[in-house]
């Protein structure tokens, strides 16, 4: 891989970079520099401190495209690189030899030439002993600035004082490469510096460190031969020029020299006669001087019409000349020779000599190009002539190194800006039937599926006949006459093409390639080596990448066995599925919270069980719920729940998952057993709340991804597009292999910075096939909800609920022969109170242990995921309950677990604080959770931001919790509500649920407005409503 | 036969005029100062020079003009084959040697004159540069002449640059001065491509790292090192040392990268 390797100079060291922002990527950029070793003899980069400059660099391009704002103007930006110290840089730039660098995969800049060639020059004025001392600004300590002090270190630097000497060094400065001003520079007076001025300074800075090193070298060598010269300096008695002297001679000490702002001017000057200054730059007045042109020879494809045969047309060379200053200004030699003066004003610039310098220019290309020499038999050289054959003479032997020698050559393709075209394949790949998939081969292999395809020659974008990729290939020029215009080819690419297109038009590839293919980056995309200019896709398959799969789905009809109605989506979503499954794919199915993701996995569970046993993994508090769903949708799917201390295991374990349609278990378990179920064969596996694996390294995941079935389904209700990053796992298990490692996963997707951004728009890409989310704001979605959607949530109780119900269920029934009447009626209301205020949570019923941890009620643990969900989603929910104390407990709880308590509306409430909070909570300031604990009205309470209500414990007359519910739903709520009722399951909040449900369709007179017909039961009736049924949950 | 020159001098020629300064034979006289030149010339005999005959200019700058790197050649120092044919095989002083020459020794008819006028002719044969200066045609003003003919081939108003060359005149070269200017200088060098590249003239720029002969020791300026430190008398002679200490560093270091770079390419 091509590393870069761009050098400037910082003014104390020379900074070496790789021009890359990514920390990683400059790690691996440094450790491999680290170890490079040069035909000198040496590793100059070793021990290079690790350095961080502040330059004007460009932002790393997104696909190619410069940034907008950078047109007006680089921006500062720090770049982390190593820093050369004059020791080290000094036998590095003497050495340089590009084409050392470029055979050990650098690609170096090529200002190191320059800073290499402005190294030879420091050299040979050492040579000749053309130094001279003189002094540089230093830092003062930092007490001292205040004082309006100053430092100077005195330095040995170039002596310019010979013409020939000051006009290369104004030669070399002016042809500083403009990288070389990149450095952002935090001095007085910075603003105003021409780029003449820094240039200079640039240069100047750079020569004199390597001479001062050079220097100090000697003198620390001639060592006591310098004692007799020595000054002993004396402050306050010895002028400073004796201190800047000993400074001098310190050898590799460095030392300085503080004074006030007056002495160390005076000293500047002092010292300035020994002829160490900088040469100044040109003055506001004159124009600055212009750099000298640069050539420029223009290749002219020849008239179609001068022959018919394209090999007897005559090509032209044409000359301008550059202005360096804007490579886009291009003087057309003619004009040169025109000038009645020597001299020209160019953009501000004055030139001088112009038509010498074109000469001069022309002579040398003519050393190197016979082309040019041909050029110049004539007075004013413009244009040459050249045959066919003596193009390609040209452009393979002449134009390289006149391009070495800083000649501009063009092909007529710059003038279309287009550049080198080029080639590669396109390939088509042909459509899977659905029909046909799934069929046939066992076992199903998902994204190891093969896809096949077509393949086609493609010159940018343009597909080539087998004729015109055989001539292009034929073809002995880079430069070529293509259907009617001139282009320039790489021709070993295009012989690649053809020769792989000879043996191989149609191919085939994995799903997974195909996917990774198509969504890599331009250098990247890479098929057999060769360039993958796009890929063709149709039907199913096209529809899977491009995410238009819905649409394009066979209708499947919904089994009949299926105890309910799909709303439209949730038709959708099950054909969805089963497609999925047809092709072998797993499937992750992430809709919105409350569209009802479960039902939707039953109808696929209905559609195939008679293909083993299906394995369902769900957090522990979801257990209920799963039950109650499959025994609503489902009841001819046998279930087994493996959950609880009297669980199988063994034998009889392997005879259940056998004997049953449906095996249930959580997480926990599946870590726990993990050997058992590891065993047992399935037909499919489905993990609920999926996001529960997300952390690979846990216990549970990592057994979960041993799991193995041919079909896997995974669920979640978390927004997955701002999590991409923790899909990994999920993938992993839905389609092992698909997202390549976790290493390499963590490596792409997490690096942040700006290219994570490109990075994490790929991922996405990769992972919509195997995705289908819906949200309820979606159109489509929303008419297809009902206004209100009532989901009820079964929580479990805990082990003291339990025997604390257990204890009042047994006391009211040993109690409620003997009472009648009024007696009897008051009985069974308080007994059923204290039943529900337990299945709150204990500590309403046994008022002496007040703490209010959420362990102790099972549905405050439900209650938390809940709301857990409902806050990620950036949703507001209402809580009501009907016992204060309840409301009390929950403030406190939730305030604790979300650092910030809910407001609580209650009786108690006085009006202004009631309507400071409700106005709070309407205009989305303060907790996004309100609780309420009302019995009824509150007119004119408006919390339409809420668009979730839950029933933490239930009236048991319809009518007033509508009337709680609707407080949230009224004109103005835009959004649609989900209304949660939270039921302890194996307890009478379960069975008076579901008489309420049975005669809600009879008449709600039968129900009653308020709990009276509860009392107005048998004892029968009363014992078999409260006795507690118990799955054995704990 | 050719005749060795025994006398040494040297011939320079300039403002219409031949000079050449004699020298006493090659004698090392004691308590020479040793500054590398052992003779001093005695006299100097001066021989007028006939401007060169009219057409001479105007067919050499026809040649030239023709052979546009024969002038490239000549502006470079070398000597054109071509253009170099075009001139006199005479020189332009007087044709018999002796005859107006004057020397400086003041004594009509002395030796010297005729020696002078030897080792002239003698230069003549032997220095393509002395020709071009004898015969008044530094390549300067060639070049000039040239350049002029060249530009006289053109229509009217073809010298006019174009637009994009006059625009941002002025204002241009203010912006370049300041500050923000900068960033936008580089901006345009990074969207041009040419963030990275030298300009022309670091082509130009040539360096010589391997000197024939020693060089000679510059002389570190004893006047101005003690004026500025009056307390260090032996400032000058530490400088010299130190330089001289240097150039025989950096020559070793010069000679070690040459073997290497020699060894690189063979």
């Amino acid at each position: 891989m091509n590393q870069h390797l761009y050098g400037i100079w910082l003014g104390d060291v020379f900074f070496c970079f790789s021009g890359e922002a990514s920390e990683s990527k400059v790690d691996a950029w440094t450790a491999s520099l680290r170890r490079l070793e040069l035909a000198y003899g040496a590793r100059p980069f070793q021990q290079a401190a690790l350095r961080l400059a502040e330059l004007r660099w460009t932002a790393p391009a997104l696909r190619g495209v410069p940034r907008r704002n950078e047109r007006k103007g680089l921006l500062g930006r720090t770049l982390e690189g190593l820093a050369l110290t004059a020791e080290e840089a000094w036998p590095l730039l003497l050495n340089y030899e590009e084409s050392e660098l470029t055979a050990k995969g650098i690609t170096p800049g090529a200002e190191m030439n320059y800073w290499s060639g402005a190294a030879k020059f420091a050299l040979e004025l050492m040579l000749r002993g053309a130094i001279a001392p003189s002094a540089r600004p230093a830092a003062v300590p930092g007490a001292r600035r205040r004082s309006g002090q100053l430092a100077l270190r005195a330095v040995w630097g170039p002596r310019l004082d010979n013409i020939h000497d000051e006009e290369r060094f104004r030669q070399l400065a002016s042809a500083m490469p403009p990288i070389g001003l990149a450095p952002v520079q935090h001095i007085a007076m910075e603003d105003e510096l021409s780029v003449e001025a820094r240039q200079l300074g640039v240069l100047h800075s750079f020569l004199t460190a390597f001479i001062d090193h050079e220097v100090r070298k000697t003198t620390k060598e001639l060592g006591k031969e310098l004692n007799s010269v020595k000054g002993r300096y004396r402050r306050g008695v010895s002028p400073l020029t004796e201190l800047w002297w000993e400074g001098l001679l310190s050898g590799d000490r460095p030392l300085d020299i503080q004074g006030t702002s007056a002495e160390i001017e005076e000293l500047t000057g002092e010292i300035s006669v020994l002829g160490g200054e900088l040469p100044s730059a040109s003055s506001e007045d004159e124009p600055a001087p212009g750099a000298g042109f640069r050539l420029c020879l223009r290749l002219e494809p020849p008239d179609e019409s001068e022959a018919e045969e394209p090999s007897a047309r005559t090509w032209g060379l044409s000359i301008w000349a550059e202005v360096p200053e804007d490579a886009s200004l291009l003087l057309p030699a003619a004009l040169i020779w025109n000038q009645p003066n020597q001299e020209m004003l160019i953009r501000g610039r004055k030139y001088s000599g112009v038509q010498e310098n074109l000469l001069l220019r022309l002579a040398k290309a003519a050393e190197v190009s016979p082309e040019v020499a041909a050029a110049m038999n004539s007075p004013r050289p413009e244009f040459a002539k050249l045959r066919p054959e003596e193009v390609y003479s040209f452009l393979s032997r002449s134009v390289p190194v006149l391009r070495r020698h800083g000649v501009t050559v063009q092909m007529p393709v710059r003038w279309t800006k287009e550049g080198k075209r080029r080639a590669g394949v396109r390939i088509k790949t042909s459509s899977w039937d659905p029909a046909q998939a799934g069929k046939g081969e066992k076992p199903k292999l998902g994204v190891e599926q093969v896809v096949h395809f077509e393949m086609e020659a493609v010159l940018s974008g343009q597909k080539l006949t087998q004729e015109e990729l055989a001539e292009l290939a034929a073809a002995r020029a880079p430069l070529v006459l293509f259907r009617g215009e001139w282009i320039e080819i790489d021709v070993k690419e295009i012989r690649q093409v053809l020769r792989y297109m000879k043996k191989h038009e149609q191919g085939s590839m994995t799903f997974k390639e195909l996917m990774h293919l198509t969504n890599d980056t331009l250098e990247e995309g890479r098929y057999e080596g060769l360039y993958v200019e796009g890929v063709e896709t149709t039907g199913l398959i096209a529809a899977l990448m491009e995410g238009g799969i819905l649409k394009n789905l066979r209708p499947l009809p919904v089994p009949v066995s299926l105890q309910g109605t799909l709303r439209p989506y949730q038709e959708r979503g099950y054909q969805w599925l089963s497609t999925m499954k047809a092709l072998g794919f797993g499937a992750l199915l992430a809709d919105d919270m409350g569209l009802g993701k479960t039902v939707q996995v039953i109808t696929t569970l209905l559609s195939d069980h008679t293909e083993g046993t299906r394995l369902i993994v769900c957090p522990t508090s979801l257990l209920g719920n799963w039950q109650k769903e499959l025994s609503r949708f489902a009841p001819e799917l046998r279930l087994y729940i493996h959950h609880g201390t009297n669980r199988l295991h063994g034998e009889p374990f392997m005879r259940a998952c056998q004997e049953h349609d449906i095996v249930l278990t959580t997480y926990h378990l599946a870590g726990r057993d993990a050997k058992e179920l590891k065993e047992a064969q399935w037909g499919s596996i489905i993990l609920d709340e999926a996001q529960y694996i997300k952390n690979y390294s846990t216990k549970q995941a990592q057994s979960v991804m041993k799991l193995s079935a041919p079909h896997r389904i995974a669920m979640t209700g978390t927004p997955v597009e701002n999590r991409l990053s923790e899909l990994w796992s999920i993938f992993q298990f839905l389609n092992p292999g698909y997202l390549g490692t976790y290493a390499s996963f963590r490596k792409q997707y997490t690096g942040g910075g700006e290219e994570q951004a490109a990075e994490l728009l790929r991922l996405r890409k990769l992972v919509a096939p195997f995705l289908l989310r819906r949200l309820k704001s979606d159109p489509d979605i929303r008419k297809d909800l009902p206004e209100k959607i009532e989901i009820k949530s079964y929580c479990s109780l805990t082990v003291e609920q339990a025997r604390l119900y257990r204890v009042v269920t047994d006391d009211l029934m040993s109690r409620i022969q003997e009472s009648t009447g009024i007696a009897r009626k008051g009985l069974v209301l308080s007994s059923l109170t204290r039943l529900k205020q337990i299945c709150d949570h204990p500590s309403l019923f046994d008022a002496s242990k007040r703490e209010g941890t959420a362990g102790r009620s099972g549905k405050t643990e439900r209650l938390l995921e809940l709301l857990d969900m409902i806050r990620e989603n950036g949703e507001a929910a209402l809580i009501f309950t009907q016992y204060v104390q309840m409301g009390e407990l929950l403030v406190k709880q939730l305030a604790e677990h979300y650092n910030t308590a809910p407001f609580f509306l209650h009786g108690g409430v006085a009006k202004n604080d009631r309507d400071r909070m409700v106005n709070l909570f309407q205009e989305g300031k303060g907790p996004s959770i309100f609780i309420l604990s009302l019995k009824a009205g509150g007119v004119g309470l408006n919390l339409t931001r809420a668009n979730h209500v839950i029933h933490f414990d239930r009236w048991w007359n319809p009518a007033v919790e509508n009337q709680a519910t609707d407080r949230v739903f009224r004109i103005g709520q835009e959004k649609n509500v989900e209304v949660h009722k939270l039921i302890c399951q194996g307890t009478l909040e379960e069975r008076i649920d579901e008489l309420i449900e049975r005669k809600k369709s009879l008449s709600e007179q039968v129900v009653g407005s308020g709990e009276q017909w509860l009392t107005e039961m048998s004892s029968e009736e009363l014992q078999s409503l409260i006795t507690l049924q118990t799955g054995d949950w704990s | 036969m050719k005749k060795t020159t025994q006398q040494e001098g040297r011939v320079t020629a300039s403002e219409g005029e031949l000079q050449v300064e004699l020298y006493v034979n090659k004698v090392r006289r004691e308590g020479d100062a040793a500054d590398g030149k052992s003779m001093s010339p005695v006299c100097t005999v001066t021989f007028p020079l006939a401007a060169p005959e009219a057409g001479l200019l105007a067919r050499l700058v026809n040649h030239l003009g023709s052979h546009p790197l024969e002038l490239a050649e000549l502006l470079q120092g070398g000597q054109p084959a071509g253009a170099a044919a075009l001139l006199p095989a005479e020189p332009p002083w007087a044709h018999a040697p002796g005859a107006d020459g004057a020397c400086s020794c003041g004594s009509a008819s002395c030796a010297h004159v005729a020696a002078a006028a030897e080792l002239a002719a003698a230069e003549w044969t032997a220095s393509p540069p002395l020709r071009w200066a004898a015969l008044g045609l530094a390549p300067q003003r060639l070049q000039g002449a040239v350049f002029a003919a060249w530009a006289s081939d053109a229509p009217a108003g073809a010298s006019e640059l174009p637009a994009a060359a006059a625009r941002r005149g002025e204002a241009g070269s203010r912006a370049e001065r300041q500050g923000p200017g900068l960033a936008e200088w580089l901006a345009e060098a990074a969207e041009q491509d040419r963030l990275h590249v030298p300009g022309p003239q670091f082509h130009d720029v040539k360096v010589i790292l391997t000197s024939g002969e020693e060089q000679a020791e510059p002389a570190a300026d004893a006047q101005a090192w003690a004026e500025l430190l009056p307390g260090i008398p032996g400032a000058a002679a530490g400088v010299r040392r130190i330089e001289a200490r240097l150039m025989e560093r950096t020559r070793e270091q010069a000679r070690r990268l040459a073997a290497t770079q020699q060894s690189s390419s063979s």
